[in-house]
Formats: C-alpha cells, structure tokens, sequence
C-alpha cells in the first residue's frame, strides 16, 4: 500500500515548553489511527503539526512525498483537517459554506454542487441545507465540519474529537461512515475519548502521553499488547468486608488491585481452572462474593494497563 | 442555486456572501443615493435665496469629497480588518491555509470581498459628484483634479494603498490593529503641512487630496500640474503591491516573515526611491501652518535618515532572524540540511547600499545643498560620517537582535528600548546636562560628544551648522557596534 503520510521526528515547542519532543509517524492508504491519550498528551498538537498549522521545532512531514510546509498547496490542499472546535462562518447558510470550501479547493461548480448533496446526505443535514449555520446544534456544526472536511477529497484525513457532539444514533452513522472512508483508501487520524468506537473501527492505535507515543500498533497488538494470559477481574461483594484487602494480598499471581467500598479489581492468569481455584479461595476466606467476572480484552483495558493516570 | 458570483475569488466571494451578497450591497446603494438626492433637495430649498444652484454645487461636491475618503479611509479599511480579524478568532484562518487557495489569492480576496459595498457606495458617490461638478461648472480637461473621474482614480489609488495596508497589519497582527488611526495622523500632518518635513511620506500620503478640497473651497482650480499627482499616485500603488506581496507571504502561517528575503530589500529601495524623488516634487511653499523650519532642506535630509534607517531595520531584523532560526534548528534536528543562511553583517551592507545608494542616486547633484556648510568639514566628508553613522546603527542592532532572537526574546520591546536608548537619550542627556550646567547657553552653545553618539544626534551635526564632535561621537557608536557583535558571535544555540 502507498504510503499517505511520513512524519519524521516531529518536534513541537510553545516557548520553553517541548509539547511533542520527537514524533514519528507513517501511514498507508486505507489505514485508520485512533490517537488516544489524556488532555495534554499532545493529540492536538501532533494533528496541527501534520497539518502544517503550527511550526515545527524540528522535523518533517511528508504527505503522498510532498512536504508539508507553509505555502505549499499541492500538499496541504491533500490533508482534511477537522478541528474540535468546529471553524465556520456562523452567517452563512450550510450550502453557500460548503459551496465557498468547494471554491477553496478549485473542485469545480457541478462537482461541488454533487459532492454537497452527497456529504449533507450522508451525514444526515440534507434538510438544513438552507439553514444558517448559526441556527444549527452543536452535533450538526459538527456533522457539518465533517462535511467540509471531507469535500474536497482529500488523501489524508485529520479528525480531532470528531463524535464529540454527536447523539447515539449519529455516533454509529458516523462509524459506519469512517469505515467506508478506511476501505475506499484514505488513510484517517481520529482522536477520540471514545474508545470503544475506536476499538470497532480503526486498524491502528496510538497511546499518548507527555507528547510521545507510548504504544503504537494494530488493534490486536495493542489489546494484546501487556502480558496475553492475564487479565482484570471486576469482583463485587454483598457487603464491605475490612479484611478483604489482606486476603486479596496474600494471594500469589494477583496484582493492580483496587478496591472501592464493595468493588474490587485485579489482575489474574486468564485461565477459567485458575479463576474457579482463585473463587473458591476467596469464599473460603470468608468473602460474601455477589458477583465475579473476568473483563474480556478490550482497548479500555489495554488504555489502563499502561497506567496513564489523567482519565477524561 | 445561488446566483452567479461575480467576484472569483474564493475568499472575496465568501466576504461577499457575508455582507449580504447582491441584494444587501445593491440595496445599499439604493438607500443611498436616495438618501443623498432627498438631503440634497432639501438643503437646498432651504437655502437662502442669494444661493446660486453653482455655489450650492460646489459645496455639496466638497461635502461628498470628503464622505468619499471617509467611506475608502475608515469603512473600508474597517471591513478589512474586521472580516480578517473574525477568521482569526473563528479559526476559519486555518480552514483557508489548509485549501488548495496561494497566499496571492487569499490576500487579493481580503482586499476584494470586505470593501464591496464601499466600492458601490464610491459608484454612487461618483455619480452624485459627476452631475454636482457639471452644475458647478467644475468639470474641466483631464488636468483638472477637481474633474471627479480624476479625482476619483486619485482616491482610488489611496484607497489601494490603505487597503492593502491594512491587509497586511491585520495579518500580522491576528486583525487586532488598525492603520485608521494612522491616517487620521498623516491627514492632520498633511493639512497642518507638517509632514512635508519628510518628503517621502509627504509623496505617499493623499496631501494633494487637502490642496484640492481647499482649492475647492476658494473656488481656484488645483491641476495635476500644481501638485505631483502622478508620482505619487506611482508611490502608493508601488507600496501597495509591495505590501500585497508581503500579506501573500505572511497569510500561509503566523510565524512566517512577511517582508523575508528579496521583499525586504524592495521595501527598503522602494522607500528610498520615494525619498529621493520626494525632495524634488513637494512644493516648498511655506504657509501659516508650515514654517520654513518644516521646508529646510537638511531638516528634511535628517528625517530622511531616521526614516530609512528604520525601514532598513525590516530586512535585517529578518537576516538575523533566518541566522538565529538556523542555528536553533540546526542544533535540534537531525534531517535539517538547509544551507546556513548569509550572515547579517551582509544583509546590513546590502540594505545600506540600497538605501542610501538610491537616494543619493536619484537627489543627483541637489544632495549639496541639503548639508549645511561646516568650517572642519567638507560635504563630502559629512556624506561619509553619516553613512557610517547609518552602517554602524544597523550593525549594532543586528548584533542585539541576534542575541534576542537566539533566546527566543519578543523584538518589538527591544526595538523601543534601543530607540529611547541609543537614539533619544544621549541627546536628551546631553541637553539636560547643558541645561543643568549653563542655562544661559544652551542654544548658542555646540553639543558635546554625548549628543553625537546618538546616530540621529550625529546626524544632526552633520546636516546642520551645529556643532559638535563627530569623529569622536562615531568612535563612541564604533564601540557599541563592537560590543552588540561580540554579544551576537558569543550566541551560540
């Protein structure tokens, strides 16, 4: 698969402060990164520097060979970039601000005006087309930066907290709508606090942190990525027992345990005669157990086990 | 559908949509000149009976004159300022970087889309004036300024010219400033006639504007040969582009300097070039609001000084600039091969050359007069003193600003700081301390090395029969120049 995006070595500073201190970065068609990571990681600050809106300290950034640089249209004109904070002219109706995109991009007036009707449709604002942009919720500003973002067709698409605002319903429409991005060949960023649509979607993930990429990988590699035969278990009890901290410590193997009132989590073998062994000696130690579950794999857990503290 | 755009241009179709579109800016226009013809009938029924329908014309044109410039001056630099000031705080700014749109097109839609009604309100008023000065009997040959076609290119061209201006200020400054304030001061100055005291200003602010709106009033007829219209009008729109071009470069990204590299030496030429031809197209008429000191030539050639030398700070602020960010960068990044860019001490022999050398070149033979005769000293000789005076001021300040660049220190501050400094104080010192010492004095007295080792104060003695120590006021300036580049070498990050 070509390769959309090369971004090497990326460094980003505000003043004295290093937000991202050596980024690396490559992407080939038909790929899909979610970013995720805590307020402050450097999400945004990575998706600004691969869109060439801030300046770099050092480094570069290639998109389809062409270097990302301020001026250069040929390739910036090629990245879709959608803020988290929607940018539109407020007094504009839907249409004439996606007519005005068209011009931007040079697309042509008949194109525009199909690509319009096809965008407003899939991203259901079909009957707000006459509307003002300020009369739209925050969900349809939303919708409707997609919309704009995804206009002029461009190779490389950067979407920064996308579903924030968006209703359940248009949540999934939106998913489905990423994944036929991802199959027809465009290579996405996404950045979203919702990792479970991430995990549904995307064929790559990035965990940030402190401006650096902690992990990187495919989906399986990530949710696999710590120790493949151990697990969480969510444990609750009918009542607070005190000694319950003391008898979960002595037991070999079981590790990150937490406790809060009468829920408790840990780490154990993933491995069910381990865990009925494991539930057997807990209610043999006099624990009144109501529930006990092993926590399948998933990319919430994969995100907690790297041990970011700063959650959303 | 929307109806078929006639402004091409992305940005200015998308301002254009804005403001209303057609119906908004047409309706406009309508009100307008409704509004105008009832006023007009109105005034003049209520006239007293001596009035004569040719006496009424010519005030009323005087009166849509100046409602004219007041349109092009504050609305449409205001409409300007505010549409590029709503894409920086909407962000949309970045929306427009991102687009397949050059800076060239971006900038020629702030100054197309946001000033579309005012040019239908000019379309208006140029009817309004052409039917008022054909009553008044005003409409002469294409000579005569008071002709509206003429005057209203003429306006056209300032219009250009602040505009443009006002693009790149905006730019620049995330749309916080406006050059309205500046115009206010430049039209009081050309009124008051004070400004002829630089005569490059004086040929690029709309002062033939003022002669004509007087000339207006005494019923005389000003011509384009009275006054330099045409070089000026040359002046403004040879800005105007400069200043075009640099608003195309500093739209594509915040950090990106807008007058880097080739444009800056232009500035600095063109601005020269304005000198020089200034000095022979002002009138040199002195009236009640001008006194002779504002029409004296080596007043003048001193102004001209200090104005150059702070245009040639633009170019090599942005070679010590480009040397610093060198550096940085080189020292932090592993794939950086760009060439070491040339060192500043070039950049600052180069703007002096320019700057001097074409305003020397175009004042000829006249530059003789403009240096008043000295016993110690030849004119020749106080050519070179303040050409050296010039060389080192740059010199020094690039050495500062390549220390503050490399720390990542703010300029504009230091910039201020070395003005007061190394420019005003000494003076000032020198003056207080005459003051202090003899009072009695301090007018026939000469000035002492402290007074020359400002580069404005050497000036000064050079160009004017007072006297003072030059030799010794350069040696002094020698010094910080050694200093400012022994600071700037030690630089290391």
């Amino acid at each position: 698969m070509s390769i959309v995006l090369a971004a090497e070595h990326v460094r980003v500073e505000y003043g004295s402060f290093v937000a991202l201190p050596d980024f690396d970065l490559t992407l080939s068609a038909g790929n899909l990164l979610g970013l995720i990571g805590p307020n402050g990681a450097g999400k945004t600050t990575s998706l600004k520097a691969i869109a060439g809106l801030i300046p770099m300290a050092a480094g570069r950034v290639n998109v389809l060979g062409e270097r990302v640089t301020p001026g250069n249209t040929a390739a910036l004109s090629r990245i879709g970039f959608a803020p988290d904070t929607p940018p539109s002219y407020d007094e504009m109706t839907v249409e004439d601000f996606l007519r005005f995109i068209g011009r931007a991009y040079r697309v042509g007036r008949e194109m525009t005006e199909e690509r319009i009707d096809y965008w407003l449709e899939q991203l259901w604002l079909s009957d707000r087309r006459t509307s003002k942009i300020k009369a739209l919720s925050r969900g349809m500003k939303q919708r409707l930066t997609v919309a704009r973002t995804l206009l002029p067709d461009p190779a490389l698409v950067l979407l920064d907290e996308p579903a924030a605002g968006l209703d359940p319903a248009g949540r999934v429409q939106f998913r489905k709508m990423l994944g036929s991005l991802r199959d027809s060949g465009k290579a996405l960023i996404v950045s979203s606090h919702i990792l479970a649509d991430l995990h549904e979607y995307c064929t790559h993930i990035g965990i940030m942190e402190g401006g650096k990429m902690r992990q990187f990988g495919t989906v399986a590699q990530i949710v696999h990525s710590q120790e493949e035969n151990r697990c969480l278990y969510d444990v609750t009890l009918a009542r607070m027992v005190p000694e319950a901290h003391a008898l979960l410590g002595e037991i070999t193997g079981l590790s990150k345990l937490d406790i809060q009132g009468r829920q408790i989590s840990f780490e154990f073998e993933h491995d069910d005669e381990a865990a009925a062994q494991l539930l057997a000696r807990l209610l043999a130690g006099g624990l009144p157990i109501a529930r006990f579950a092993p926590v399948d794999h998933d990319l919430e857990q994969a995100y907690l086990r790297t041990g970011i503290k700063q959650v959303d | 559908m929307a109806a078929e755009p006639i402004i091409l241009n992305p940005i200015g179709w998308g301002q254009f949509r804005l403001l209303g579109g057609w119906k908004r800016t047409l309706g406009l226009a309508g009100a307008y000149a409704g509004a105008a013809f009832v006023i007009l009938l109105l005034l003049y029924r209520a006239m007293r009976a001596d009035v004569t329908l040719q006496r009424f014309a010519s005030g009323a044109l005087f009166f849509f004159i100046l409602i004219q410039t007041a349109i092009l001056v504050f609305i449409g630099t205001n409409a300007i300022k505010r549409a590029i000031q709503r894409d920086f705080t909407t962000d949309m700014i970045s929306s427009h970087r991102l687009s397949a749109m050059s800076g060239y097109t971006a900038a020629l839609g702030y100054l197309t889309g946001p000033t579309c009604q005012c040019v239908a309100l000019s379309f208006v008023n140029w009817i309004i004036c052409t039917i008022l000065s054909g009553i008044a009997g005003l409409t002469g040959g294409f000579s005569d300024l008071v002709g509206p076609s003429l005057m209203f290119v003429v306006m056209g061209c300032m219009a250009i010219f602040a505009w443009s201006f006002q693009t790149l200020m905006a730019l620049c400054t995330r749309g916080r400033i406006s050059v309205v304030g500046a115009f206010v001061v430049l039209g009081f100055l050309s009124n008051l006639e004070t400004v002829w005291t630089l005569p490059g200003l004086a040929l690029v602010i709309p002062s033939y504007l003022v002669r004509t709106l007087s000339s207006l009033q005494s019923s005389t007829r000003a011509t384009a040969q009275d006054i330099p219209v045409l070089t000026s009008m040359f002046a403004q729109l040879a800005l105007s582009f400069t200043f075009f071009l640099a608003a195309a470069r500093k739209y594509t990204r915040d950090d990106v300097a807008a007058f880097a590299g080739p444009l800056g030496y232009c500035l600095v030429a063109l601005c020269a070039l304005l000198a020089g031809v200034g000095f022979s197209r002002v009138p040199q008429t002195p009236s009640f609001f001008a006194p002779r000191i504002f029409y004296n030539g080596n007043v003048q050639i001193v102004a001209t000084f200090v104005a150059l030398a702070m245009i040639s700070v633009i170019p090599v602020a942005n070679a010590t600039r480009a040397s610093a960010e060198w550096a940085r960068r080189k020292a932090k990044d592993p794939l950086f091969d760009k060439r070491r860019p040339r060192s500043f001490v070039e950049s600052v022999l180069v703007t002096v050359l320019l700057a001097l050398g074409i305003l020397f070149l175009v004042l000829g033979k006249e530059w003789r007069p403009l240096f008043a005769d000295h016993d110690d000293m030849v004119g020749r000789e106080q050519v070179a003193y303040c050409v050296t005076a010039f060389v080192l001021t740059l010199l020094t300040l690039g050495g500062f600003l390549r220390v503050a660049y490399a720390g990542g220190t703010k300029i504009g501050w230091l910039l201020v700081l070395y003005v007061i400094a190394a420019w005003c104080l000494p003076m000032f010192a020198d003056f207080s301390l005459d003051a202090l010492t003899n009072p009695a004095a301090i007018t026939e007295s000469g000035r002492s090395m402290l007074f020359t080792s400002s580069p404005v104060g050497l000036w000064v003695a050079c160009c004017t029969e007072l006297e003072a120590p030059v030799v010794q006021g350069l040696l002094v300036q020698a010094g910080i120049t050694v200093l400012s580049l022994a600071l700037a070498s030690r630089t290391r990050r």
